[in-house]
Formats: C-alpha cells, structure tokens, sequence
C-alpha cells in the first residue's frame, strides 16, 4: 500500500515536471522579449545572462517615437471596435433566424453560409483588394474592417446558443403580444450575454491580430495599424534598434494579453463549444 | 386560405431580413471574389493595363513550372511535420490537465497564449531569438562550444525554424480542444473501468484515445487548414525563402500578385489553395458521414 502510494506521489511529480517544462518552452519568446525590451542598444550581443546589464526604461518611449505608433493605435482600435460592433449586428441576427425561425428558405440560405465556411480568406484577397480599389476605398477604415464584417464562427456559436432556449418561452412571448423583433431584442439577447461576450472577445482579438489584409489595403503610413506598422519597422540587419522593436511588440500584445488572463473562461469556452459542435 | 400564404409569406419576410445583414457582406467579400478569381485566373492583368483573355495560359504555365509543385509539397511537408506532433502533444496535455484545479487551469492558459498573441509580434520575437549575431538560440548553443548557425537563411534549417514556431503557437489550442474531448466522456465509463480493474494506461490507450477519436479528427482537419493559410509567421521569419524553401502557397499567391502584379496568373494560386482546401472540407464531410458518432 505504501509502496502504492508512493507510485502515485512519483507519478504526479513527473507529471509536473513535464508540465512545467512545457510551461517554460511556450513562455521563454515572452520572458525573452521582455527582458530584452530593457536592453541597452550596444548590450545586444546575449552574453550568457539574459538579465539587462541597465534597465532601461527609454526604451518604450522611444520605441513609440520610431513611428507614428499613436496613430496605428488608434486605428487598431476603431477598426477592431467597428468590426465587433458590426458582427453584433449581423452576426446574432443571423444565429437566430437559423435556430429559431421557420421560414422557407432557411435550408437553402444556411447552406450557402455553410458553403463559404470553406472559402479560405486567403484565397479571396487579390479579388477583394480589386473591389476596394475600384470602390476607390483601399486606405480607409472601411477597407479594413470588409471582410470581417460578418463572422461564421460567431454565426455558429450564437445558433448553437439559441437552440438551447426553449420554444415555450418565445410562444408565451408571442401570445403577451411581442413580435419577432421584440421578441429577440428583450428576451432573447440579455440571454445570450455570455455567447455574445464568447464573440466580442474573439471578434476583438482576431482583428487586432490581423495583418495580411489591413497590409494590402493600406499603402498610407497614417493608416496602418499596430501590426502592419510594426511589421515595417522588423528588420534583421536592425542592430542596436532590437530592443526597441521588443519594446514596440511587448506593447503590442499587451492589450489581448489583458483581455485574455482577465477573461480566460469566454476564450476557453468559444474554442470548446465551436470547435466540438 | 390566402391568410395562411400571407403567413408564409410574411415569415419568409422576416426570415429573410434576419439573415440578410450577415449575407450581403459574405456575398460581396467571400462568394463574388470565388467568382473573380475563377474570372481573373483566364485573364492578363497587371492593374494598369486593361485585362487580356489569356485562356488556360496561366495555368499551363503554372503547371510547367516547378514551383507550383515545390510549394505545394512544401505545404504538405508542413503539415507532415508539425500535425503529428501538436496531435500527440495536445492528446497527452489534455489527459494531465482535464481536471479543473487551479494549477491545471493556469497551465492550461499558459499554452493557449500563443494562440491570442499577435504572430506579427510574437514572429519578430522568434526571428530575434534565431538572429546569427544577437540570437538567444546561438548563445545557448555557443555554451555547448556550438559555432552560430544562420537558422532563417540556411535552406536547411528555415523551414524546421518555421515548423517550430508554428508547434509553438498550436500546441495549446489542440490541448485546449481535445480538453474539452476528454471533459465530454462520461464520468459512468471511468467509474466501470475502474471497478474493473483497468490501470491508467489501459484507461488512456482503451477508453480516452478510442472516444475521443471524433475530436483528433476534427483536430487533424483543422490543423491541416491552419498550416495551409499560414501566411504571418513565414512572412515575418523568412518571406518564403531561403531559395523558397519556406514558401506555401499563400506566400507564393501574395508575392505573385502584390510584389510582381501578375494578377491573372496569381488568381491561378488562389484558385488552387481554394481548391485544395475544398478537398480537405469535402473529405472530412464524407468521412464525418461514413463514421457514424454516437454522442
């Protein structure tokens, strides 16, 4: 029994250990580029500690006076409020009709959604970046935000939601007199708060991290965001500017790193309901 | 009679206008440009001069060449080379942290992190860490008496770089996903193998790896996509080269259309990369149908 005992309490041990080293391989480019981003320029060559020699604190300051940083941010951050408040639109308005509503051409309109679902964005950027020049709309936020005006993911996630409600509440709505409208507006949506939380965050998150896109559609510096403004000031050949770069991208993240530890339950539950169905 | 066609009709109505604010930008942003780009890919277009009819020119020229092939090869040797291991890792990971103990929950975070974190930043943090002269990848090494190695400009260590950083920022979503596999199987299952007998590994190789079979599927298709768009990371580290030795086919379309402006000829790419993964979607369609899951 002892000897029982003493298997388990080596196994757990074990356990931790494997863990935790995985811990520390995931979480050695933050540590390191935190710690770096306190590097003085000439301290770059790492020798041996990965501790700075100075702190250096000018370092963030500086980093942000490199390129007009104060302009990506707010870019970033109204393209990335329009697009959540745009799928808060569309997106549960969408979800319902497909769960709750019974109309005749909901099988047909759900498969042509469930269609694009396997469209890669990918794949549809040289077309949609020749719709925004021929709109004469490429540098606008506008621009930024098309493709992602609607999400499938938050499509789906909001319908499986939806379906949960049961019908008995939207009847005895109905016969207090409440149309469809009135219906979803009061009923409906203060029931969905944590669905609709699981999609703001996710909406926010991929498009503050969206790059490939917002690069193409924008050429004016003053139009950027955080991530393509970042991406033009990476270089190799930088040399003593690293630290400074460090600086700008441990800024960078800092936001969805906020959102993420603050809120790990709705990120936690928007990866396990989609992605299990 | 009539009230009840009214009826349908007003239904449809208001059917109809729900879905209508989430279909007009899927119309315009993700079907029309399918369309355009099956157009523009028999066409000669340079954004300046008008488009010439070309036929199937840029695709018979595409076909020729051996890039195409090398890229798409590429493309499977990343999956090849990463999939296997965040399957593997992830199973493994979610059998040690599918309880819900504050110590598991924090691990839990942690791997996910990669995942939220902004792969423009993260990726210029990576490419720091490889760089031959400041890199903290040589330092470590050069503690062993290892000379520098020019990891992203080497064609023999930059695609392993790139399938490295890209284990990096998946293992924690597939541990996160098979978690919530492992969570699904029913406490009655654990608690009849227990009364008879079954050791961990028999539990594990017997009762969790069979059940939750239907998430490693859905995983293995999911993870096949993701490294087929993969687009950041390898712009960031290396932009497809060394001698295109990193490049996919997102990489490759990108460079064809906004660095060469070969639209038509790009557009052919995209309909490839669109075409390809299609296939993987309408497999895992059929197989999803074939293997029927009781759940």
């Amino acid at each position: 029994m002892i000897s029982e005992n003493s298997r388990i309490t080596s196994l757990k041990v074990l356990k931790y250990i494997i863990l935790s080293l995985i811990a520390f391989a995931i979480a050695v480019p933050y540590i390191w580029m935190i710690l770096s981003s306190f590097r003085e320029g000439s301290d770059i060559m790492v020798k041996g500690s990965w501790i700075p020699d100075v702190w250096r604190w000018q370092n963030y300051p500086e980093a942000m006076a490199m390129a007009p940083f104060g302009r990506f941010f707010m870019n970033s951050i109204i393209t990335s409020l329009l697009t959540v408040c745009a799928q808060l639109i569309t997106c549960p308005l969408a979800g319902f009709a497909f769960a709750k509503l019974d109309f005749r051409s909901k099988g047909f309109l759900f498969n042509i959604f469930l269609c694009t679902m396997m469209v890669p964005s990918e794949s549809t950027i040289i077309a949609n970046y020749l719709t925004m020049a021929s709109w004469h709309m490429t540098d606008t936020y506008f621009a930024i935000i098309a493709p992602s005006l609607t999400s499938m993911f938050a499509i789906f996630l909001l319908r499986q939601f939806f379906k949960t409600i049961p019908d008995a509440l939207l009847d005895a709505a109905k016969i207090d007199g409440a149309n469809v409208i009135e219906t979803f507006l009061r009923i409906v949506l203060p029931l969905a708060k944590s669905a609709l939380a699981t999609i703001v965050i996710f909406g926010f998150v991929s498009s503050w991290n969206a790059y490939l896109w917002p690069t193409l559609v924008t050429s004016d510096t003053y139009m950027r965001t955080v991530q393509t403004g970042l991406r033009y000031m990476v270089d190799p050949d930088l040399g003593s500017e690293w630290p400074k770069i460090l600086a700008a991208s441990t800024v960078i993240i800092l936001p969805v790193m906020a959102l993420f530890v603050s809120l790990q339950k709705y990120f936690v539950q928007g990866i396990t309901k989609v992605g299990l169905k | 009679m009539r009230s009840s066609r009214t009826k349908t009709l007003h239904k449809e109505a208001v059917g109809v206008a729900f879905v209508l604010p989430a279909l007009i930008p899927l119309l315009l942003f993700t079907i029309y440009p399918v369309i355009r780009s099956f157009i523009l890919s028999f066409f000669s277009y340079n954004m300046i001069t008008p488009m010439k009819f070309v036929g199937l020119k840029n695709y018979r020229n595409l076909f020729a060449s051996t890039e195409i092939w090398d890229t798409i090869l590429r493309n499977v040797e990343y999956a090849v080379a990463v999939i296997p291991i965040t399957l593997a890792a992830g199973f493994m990971l979610s059998v040690m942290l599918s309880g819900k103990s504050k110590a598991n929950v924090f691990y839990r975070t942690l791997y996910f992190a990669p995942h939220v974190t902004s792969m423009v930043a993260m990726s210029s943090v990576w490419l720091f860490i490889f760089h031959p002269q400041y890199g903290a990848l040589n330092a470590a090494l050069s503690i062993f008496g290892i000379p520098p190695i020019r990891w992203l400009n080497d064609t023999n260590t930059a695609f392993g770089c790139i399938c490295a950083v890209t284990i990096w920022r998946m293992i924690g979503y597939d541990t996160l996903v098979f978690i919530g596999g492992v969570q699904n199987i029913s406490k009655d299952v654990f608690e009849a193998a227990t009364i008879d007998g079954a050791t961990s590994w028999q539990r594990l190789r017997y009762i969790i790896f069979p059940l939750v079979s239907p998430t490693t599927f859905m995983l293995l298709i999911l993870n096949t996509i993701d490294v087929m768009q993969m687009f950041t990371t390898i712009n960031v580290l290396t932009d497809g080269g060394p001698a295109n030795s990193t490049q996919n086919l997102v990489v490759m379309l990108q460079d064809y259309a906004f660095n060469r402006f070969q639209i038509g000829y790009a557009s052919a790419i995209s309909n490839i990369l669109f075409v390809l993964i299609l296939v993987i979607h309408i497999f895992q369609r059929i197989l999803e149908r074939k293997v029927q899951y009781d759940q």
